[in-house]
């Protein structure tokens, strides 16, 4: 991982079309600005991670299904 | 910001026997699978109201449904850029779709937090999550 040390209104440059700015600083929150083109999925990982898993979940579980319906069909 | 109230959808009924599914572009692919972007919105009358969601580039398969068939009332409300990359600029253009898990104890769960939102035209897709997402659940279970 690289590590970064910045302060308030200082910026990161990520391949030159994703900036992330800290904006304040406050004990332990930080908060954060991003600008990145509109078709950069940008969110908070607790969420990213929940619905990755979910959709990973959803994926196994139609699986099975999906077989089973071939083996009906055919 | 753009309020999508989902309503079920008509069923149009196909004539051929073999209907072709909708053709779904997810230019960011869905969330945890980034890298399958083209998939094929399949009905299938043994399985309504859920559908297939079929990977073209992938062997990766889900079975979704339009969310107003396991809630009463289903609102998402997008941003702005997300309506503007779909080119959808009215609640009717768009198509919502949940995804469905099917657990081994043979209930099914709908995850309606993180959507995916089509433009029905065009079948420019994404999976987003809403701006309300916060009030909707990763994990719905569905009525038998």
């Amino acid at each position: 991982m690289l590590v970064l040390s910045r302060k308030p209104n200082e910026s990161i440059v990520i391949n030159g079309n994703v900036m992330v700015s800290v904006l304040r600083v406050d004990n332990d929150n930080v908060r954060i600005g991003i600008e990145a083109p509109m078709e950069v999925p940008v969110m908070r990982k607790e969420i990213y991670q929940e619905i990755s898993q979910n959709n990973q979940a959803a994926a196994g579980s139609a699986k099975p299904k999906l077989k089973i319906k071939q083996l009906v069909n055919n | 910001m753009l309020t999508i109230e989902h309503k079920i959808p008509e069923i149009v009924t196909p004539s051929t026997e073999r209907p072709a599914g909708t053709r779904l572009h997810l230019a960011s692919g869905l969330l945890g699978f980034e890298a399958n972007k083209q998939f094929e919105l399949i009905s299938d009358d043994e399985l309504t109201p859920f559908q297939w969601l079929k990977g073209l580039d992938a062997d990766q398969s889900f079975l979704v449904i339009p969310p107003a068939f396991a809630v009463g009332n289903y609102n998402v409300e997008i941003a702005d850029d997300d309506a503007v990359l779909l080119g959808i600029h009215s609640p009717e253009q768009a198509g919502v779709i949940c995804i469905a898990t099917y657990h081994l104890n043979e209930t099914v769960t709908i995850n309606l937090k993180g959507p995916i939102i089509f433009n029905q035209q065009t079948g420019e897709a994404r999976q987003i999550v809403p701006l309300n997402a916060a009030d909707l659940s990763l994990a719905h279970p569905m009525g038998n």
